[in-house]
């Protein structure tokens, strides 16, 4: 906490490892809220996660915290605090509701909500449908939509349900009036979203980024567009729907385009002014100046548009048709088009916006069928716009083996700083958090920005919670590998099945095993069917495997943990960097033992990645298999991660590859799992383990007083007694802090005192911070 | 028929076309060869059969196999009846007396074609060659009918089979068939216990068979081993757990037979005759597993037989679909021939991305991984290879289908329950770090000691004494601290305790030794000497007795130790009785229902009888171990517990009826 106070108080930046599961949401809220209510400038905080669930839990953190900080006499008042997420996620509408597709509720929703069918609706009544939960908002004060709280998403979805109000536009256009948002990583760091939603967020805002342990992705992914030769296909048909459109509209309201004519003439700023319920996508990281220009005249209007649509499409697909691999960077490209098509770079940059205003003004609705022609329309953004830490990749065919051609153009992002920087621009602090974030010295290097703090904490057990074992052989001596050569050698799969078995048979409740890839769970489960392995599983455990379904995902989930609550027990079968190894804990019963089976590298003949390597190799000195094994290690730690929640929770960690016993691989675990692996543990074979397994289960089975007081879970008396110690050295040093903190630190001196006891941040409950920063804000009680 | 007593039925047999006499008793089976010598005389214990095979009703011979546990005589024993007069009706007494043993030993679900072991000769042979469908339900329905006709017999016959030393009273009196049911149930658990325990059974045969006491007496008290075994007893099985269709366990060790090779369901030898086999398990998992063939089945069953059904189905493209084996499938598709029934039922497989059964919406937010993929926005990208879920389309309708067979079991498993889980899902539970609350009030189990008031009263008043009396806390922890202080500073100083030796004269000025008298000192050194020599005696003394005690004794003689077993055993168990008799139990009555006062009042005297004679037992065997030349004092020690126990009662006993 003191670290992270430090950081709030500089307005810099910071990197933090927490060990998951040792309540670091909780410390991270606590601190922050109190900060944010004992400063009168209301500085917002933005907490950042990564999936549903974990937003979910995060809303609920706080609620309690706000509970108990009210007990403790704090007044907060109006704090408010929100979460957002999508339409689908959120929607009331008996009908829309029911779409499964996130696009399909969106289009939809905009068909019942945007502004146009509201103005008729409104008009006249019953000519449109409109939604009338969306409507009822219409009726609330702005800014007082929902009394002040907090409140998780199914609060506000039960909420919207009992006054009839919409949940997502309630907290839509409550965002510029909360003071804490809770929301997954894409909607501040995704140009096309943020833009939206985020615009409004003030700079004085503090970011918390959590579980960012793969927020390099996050900001490659939204940067980069793939182009399939279906979309193209489907783009060329809604252009020509479109131009359909506008014929019919010149014949009809040819005054509606005039005016488009017009705006578009004044600039983009004003034709793009700005509208909640249009989610057609929105300039991706245009500058300003670039937005106040006027649009290039060979575009303005509609039907010179469409045919300039039309040619950039065609011109795709010729380029598909190619049966090589291509790789060339932006600049080439447009060197190339510009040949062939004499398209220029400039228009091409205002593709998106273009079509999100001909959208608006031809009053479409289903733009779901747009879809194809938003991303050709981006694409033409993005390439025109990016110059550099980018690269066009064509590759004919899927796999090395492949005969039938299925062309896609990647246009793909190599540097994760490109999406991020805006928000270390923008935002004084922002905060990056995670269980396993090591190496911590690659972020900044990868995000490219300077951290005031960077911190690994370690755990405090009072017994040895969890037992990491490396087993790199069978019990025939075999060794084990997930490498590409050996993985589907069958005395590998069988080791790795007997793995499976022994442990099915040793541990209780549930056990989790993750694969580094969909291709090779899928070609070992149904290998593991045809030796029998399963049906041995069988008899010990229930069996359940992550399918590429979401919804069937979830579902064999709930059953998972229904087995192992009943004591049937279980194993689900899962992917690293898959759906469920992102944001679904498996703590105590739900998984006693997690089992890495082969190390998770990416696939490392992608051509993406290649240029990734290369790009960190030339801009940040990372050699390629530095790169590679961090990459691979942070989602085994993630995986492995996933079992361990709170002190009294215990689990075992199986890493089943022989290369995990190499030392480069294990330095680049987390800590606070590192120190576990004893020198013992980490060769193993799979009949040592399973007794080691036994030994351990039976031995931590033991009842145990889990009374964390004194060791990590400190009383009042106990931080008091730190602090008179830390008081006294630190007197020497508060001339010199006072100077460092700046003009606040005067008034907030004793503070800064009280935090630095706090050194074990994971350490603390709710309750003994909470206590203490009720004493923050209430300098009287002191 | 050759039976003699109500104990001993004895039949003529051949064994290995020897002739001789087949004996039964209440517990075993033996068999004696008519002239002595000709061969070995067999004999077992009647619980360790586990099956009976009948020859065929109207073949020549009249004969019976029976199988034992572990296959001990290997292959069992084979007996040919030989009375011409009676050979059917011996056969058939025998079987109905081994009929509830083999009932109760034998595994109660077995689906091999052999089981049915019936009197009635519904057996089927191994070595048919025609196309025969068992189905179990048939089996079953002949272990059944046997069982419970053996059940009859039994009682019928008053034979003490049933109730080995049940006093043979009440059976003949008519008894509703409910009470007879009952009795008949009580009897196997008891069975059962006493299989189990194996001391217990020794016991028993000793006490009841030796008809000590009756067989209600011994397992009065001893109700709560009858219903842990009931429990267990009434566990059903549930369904298993493998994935129908596991060629590999049954198929484990035939190599080479790839066609038609089911296992489960059909198998073809080489040559041609196929043999279907079925139980009524795998139906009903058929059935269970896929609702289409159920379909079918209600459809067409009456049309075409049963035996055409699965025979029909075990060869369509249907099973190999729902076998689900990746490989396999994908080879022979082709080679199946067509149906016309089953083939209306295939469908493409569920190999597509989004699955095809509609899927409830209704997920804890926890667990809503789609919440979160919308949340993402459509991925934009493609990823590459190795991570597009779904790619390996075969492996997907595997996948599905494991998920599938184990919600079923779940729900299975759940089905009596209801489904607890799901509904209050506890928003602050998710979230909650045990490990960091406070430290909680601790618990306490409070003891339940009877006048407890009292004791809190007393203590009540005690407690005011404290550790030391008259002094505050002050003064104790100054005393304490003291203690702690000198134990922290202790250091024991040896030269203060042991002398040097100063040497047998003193020295005078001069450093001459002055001769005259011996020195003090020496005196004084002399003395810690010898007393020093004296504790070494003492110690080494002590530590050959103490090691005396701990030496190996010879062992007890086998006769000598059995004998004194027995009585030991005899005599706690008639403790046991007698303490049970008289001490009043919780509510007021016996421990059995019926047992009035009156009755129990009979029993105490009775087996203070018993306990009277105990010690002339104790003698008895003290005077055996004379005999045998082994000290009788070892016996008499060995004995002595018992003796003290029995003497407790017995004064007991006789000052309760100085009460009376």
């Amino acid at each position: 906490m003191a670290d992270l106070k430090t950081t709030l108080d500089a307005g810099g930046h910071c990197v933090l490892e927490m060990p998951s599961g040792t309540g670091k949401t909780v410390s991270l809220l606590s601190l922050i809220v109190s900060y944010m209510q004992f400063y009168p400038t209301k500085r917002k905080l933005i907490y950042c996660s990564r999936t549903v669930p974990e937003i979910e839990k995060a809303l609920a953190e706080l609620k309690r915290l706000m509970e108990y900080r009210a007990e403790m006499g704090a007044n907060d008042g109006e704090f408010r605090g929100l979460g957002l997420t999508s339409r689908r996620n959120l929607c009331l509408h008996p009908e829309v509701s029911k779409e499964k597709k996130g696009k399909m509720v969106d289009s939809k929703c905009r068909d019942l909500t945007s502004a146009f069918a509201c103005e008729k609706g409104r008009a006249n009544p019953g000519s449109v449908p409109l939604c009338s939960y969306h409507e009822e908002l219409n009726n609330y004060e702005t800014g007082n939509l929902i009394p002040p709280g907090i409140y998780t998403i199914d609060d506000v979805k039960k909420y919207g349900k009992e006054k009839g109000v919409c949940p997502y536009f309630t907290i839509r256009r409550m965002l510029p009036f909360l003071d804490v948002v809770i929301y997954s990583f894409h909607y501040l760091l995704d140009p096309k979203v943020a833009e939206q939603v985020s615009a409004e967020m003030s700079k004085e805002s503090i970011v918390v980024f959590d579980e960012a342990h793969n927020i390099d992705n996050v900001c490659i992914e939204s940067l980069s567009i793939d182009l399939t030769r279906p979309v193209l296909d489907s783009a060329a048909r809604s252009v020509n729907k479109i131009s359909d459109r506008i014929a019919e509209m010149k014949e009809t309201d040819s005054q509606k385009l005039e005016d488009e004519y017009k705006k578009l003439v004044e600039g983009l700023q004003e034709a793009n002014d700005h509208r909640e319920d249009e989610d057609m996508l929105v300039s991706p990281v245009l500058s300003k100046d670039m937005l106040d220009e006027a649009v290039p005249g060979n575009i303005r209007k509609a039907e010179h548009f469409i045919a300039f649509l039309k040619r950039f499409i065609e011109y795709l697909k010729t380029r598909m048709r190619v049966l090589h691999v291509v790789a060339e960077t932006p600049q080439s490209f447009l060197a190339h088009l510009k040949e062939i098509t004499y398209i220029e770079k400039r228009p091409l940059k205002f593709a998106a916006e273009r079509l999100t205003s001909l959208v608006r003004t031809l009053e479409l609705t289903n733009i779901d069928e747009h879809y194809s022609l938003q991303l050709v329309a981006s694409f033409g953004t993005l390439v025109a716009t990016y110059e550099k830490g980018f690269l066009l990749i064509l590759e004919p065919y899927e796999t090395e083996h492949a005969t039938v051609p299925n062309p896609i153009f990647h246009f793909t992002c190599l540097d994760p700083s490109l999406a991020i920087a805006p928000v270390f621009e923008r935002f004084s602090s922002v905060v990056i958090t995670s269980g396993t974030i090591s190496p911590l010295d690659m972020y900044p290097k990868i995000l490219q920005f300077r951290p005031v703090t960077e911190q690994s904490y370690p755990m405090t057990l009072a017994r040895n919670a969890f037992l990491p074992m490396v087993i790199t052989r069978g019990s025939d001596q075999v060794p084990i590998s997930s490498r590409f050569e050996v993985r589907n050698d069958p005395a590998v799969v069988r080791n790795f099945g007997s793995i499976l078995i022994d442990m099915a048979r040793t541990v209780p409740d549930g056990v989790v095993a993750f694969f580094p890839s969909y291709l090779y769970m899928e070609s070992i489960v149904s290998a593991w069917y045809d030796m029998g392995i399963l049906s041995e599983v069988w008899k010990h455990k229930l069996l359940f495997v992550e399918t590429p379904d979401a919804m069937e995902t979830s579902i064999a989930l709930r059953n998972y943990r229904e087995a192992c609550n009943n004591g049937r027990g279980a194993v689900l079968l899962s992917v690293a960097r898959g759906k469920v190894s992102e944001g679904i804990d498996f703590d105590h019963n739900y998984g006693r033992a997690v089992i890495m089976f082969g190390i998770p590298y990416q696939y490392t003949e992608s051509r993406i990645l290649k240029a990734r390597l290369e790009f960190l190799r030339d801009n940040h000195r990372i050699r390629e298999n530095d790169y590679l094994t961090f990459d691979a290690m942070r989602h085994a730690a993630q995986c492995v991660g996933r079992v361990l929640r709170g002190k009294t929770d215990w689990g075992l960690m199986v890493f089943a590859d022989k290369r995990f016993a190499r030392q480069d691989k294990r330095s680049k675990l987390p800590k606070w799992i590192n120190a576990y692996i004893t020198e013992a543990h980490s060769n193993l074979s799979t009949d040592v383990a399973i007794s080691l397994a036994k030994k351990f289960i039976r031995q931590i089975s033991q009842p145990f007083d889990h009374t964390q007081t004194g060791i990590s879970l400190w009383t009042l008396e106990d931080i008091e007694r730190r602090q008179l110690q830390d008081k006294e050295e630190a007197e020497r040093a508060e001339n010199e802090l006072k100077t460092a903190m700046g003009k606040n630190s005067n008034r907030n001196g004793g503070d800064v005192d009280m935090e630095e006891d706090d050194f074990r941040m994971d350490d603390y409950d709710d309750g003994v911070d909470e206590q203490e920063l009720a004493m923050m804000d209430l300098p009287d009680d002191m | 028929m050759a039976g003699e007593t109500s104990q001993v039925r004895r039949f003529d047999a051949d064994f290995k076309k020897v002739p001789g006499t087949l004996s039964v008793t209440a517990t075993h089976i033996a068999w004696v060869p008519k002239t002595q010598g000709a061969m070995d005389r067999q004999n077992q214990a009647m619980d360790r059969a586990i099956n009976m095979l009948a020859s065929k009703a109207g073949s020549k011979s009249i004969s019976l196999k029976i199988l034992f546990k572990d296959d001990i005589p290997a292959g069992g024993l084979l007996f040919v009846f030989s009375n011409a007069t009676s050979k059917e009706e011996d056969r058939k007494s025998v079987q109905d007396i081994l009929i509830p043993f083999v009932a109760v030993n034998k595994n109660p679900i077995t689906n091999t074609s052999a089981s049915a072991g019936g009197g009635s000769g519904s057996a089927s042979a191994s070595n048919d060659t025609s196309n025969v469908v068992t189905p179990s339900t048939s089996a079953a329905a002949a272990v059944m009918s046997a069982n419970s006709r053996g059940k009859r017999k039994a009682e019928d016959d008053g034979t003490p089979t049933s109730t080995p030393g049940g006093g043979g009273g009440g059976v003949s009196t008519p008894i509703s068939p409910a009470v007879r049911a009952q009795r008949k149930k009580e009897y196997k658990l008891r069975q059962k216990v006493l299989e189990k325990n194996p001391t217990l059974r020794m016991l028993h045969r000793e006490l009841v068979i030796g008809k000590q006491i009756t067989e209600e007496e011994f397992w009065e008290g001893r109700e709560a081993l009858i219903q842990a075994e009931e429990m267990a007893y009434a566990q059903k099985p549930g369904r298993q757990s493998r994935l129908l269709d596991d060629r590999f366990e049954l198929d484990a060790g035939r190599k080479g037979k790839s066609t038609g090779g089911t296992g489960v369901g059909i198998k073809q030898a080489e040559n041609g005759p196929v043999v279907l086999k079925l139980s009524k398990e795998l139906t009903r998992e058929i059935f269970e597993e896929f609702p289409v063939v159920q379909d079918a089945y209600a459809k067409y069953v009456p049309e075409i037989s049963e035996t055409e059904f699965w025979s029909r189905y075990f060869t369509s493209q249907l099973w190999e679909r729902h076998r689900a084996s990746v490989r396999k499938s994908a080879v022979d598709e082709n080679a199946r021939k067509k149906d016309d029934i089953f083939d209306q039922y295939l469908e493409e497989p569920d190999w597509n991305i989004q699955p095809r059964q509609s899927l409830p919406d209704d997920v804890e937010r926890y667990l809503d991984l789609a919440a979160t993929e919308e949340d993402h926005g459509e991925s934009i990208t493609v990823r590459d290879v190795t991570m597009q879920a779904g790619r390996e389309r075969s492996a997907l309708p595997l996948i599905r289908r494991f998920n599938d067979h184990s919600k079923k079991l779940l729900r299975a498993a759940d089905a009596n329950r209801g489904s607890g889980y799901g509904s209050g899902f506890d928003l602050y539970n998710e979230i909650d770090l045990e490990d960091l609350h406070g430290p909680a009030q601790e618990t306490t189990i409070a003891l339940d000691v009877q006048d407890s008031d009292e004791m809190a009263d007393k203590q009540g008043h005690e407690d005011n004494a404290g550790v030391l009396t008259g002094k505050t806390d002050e003064e104790i922890q100054e005393i304490a601290a003291q203690s702690t202080k000198i134990l922290s500073t202790f250091t024991p100083n040896f030269a203060s305790i042991c002398l040097p030796n100063p040497g047998y004269h003193t020295t005078d000025q001069d450093g001459n030794p002055v001769i005259t008298d011996p020195n003090p000192a020496y005196k004084a050194f002399a003395e810690q000497r010898d007393a020093q020599a004296a504790a070494f005696h003492v110690v080494k003394d002590l530590h050959a007795r103490a090691n005396a005690e701990v030496a190996i004794n010879t062992p007890f003689p086998e006769q000598l130790h059995e004998q004194m077993r027995s009585c030991h055993n005899a005599a706690s168990e008639f403790l046991r009785q007698y303490w049970s008799a008289i001490l009043p139990t919780a509510n007021g009555i016996g421990t059995l229902g019926h047992s009035s006062l009156q009755a129990k009042e009979a029993k105490a005297i009775k087996m203070s009888g018993y306990l009277k004679s105990t010690e002339n037992k104790v003698k008895a065997i003290v005077e055996t171990s004379v005999i045998l030349g082994f000290d009788p004092e070892r016996v008499r020690k060995a004995m002595a517990p018992t003796v003290g126990a029995v003497k407790v009662a017995l004064e007991r006993e006789a000052k309760r009826i100085k009460r009376v």
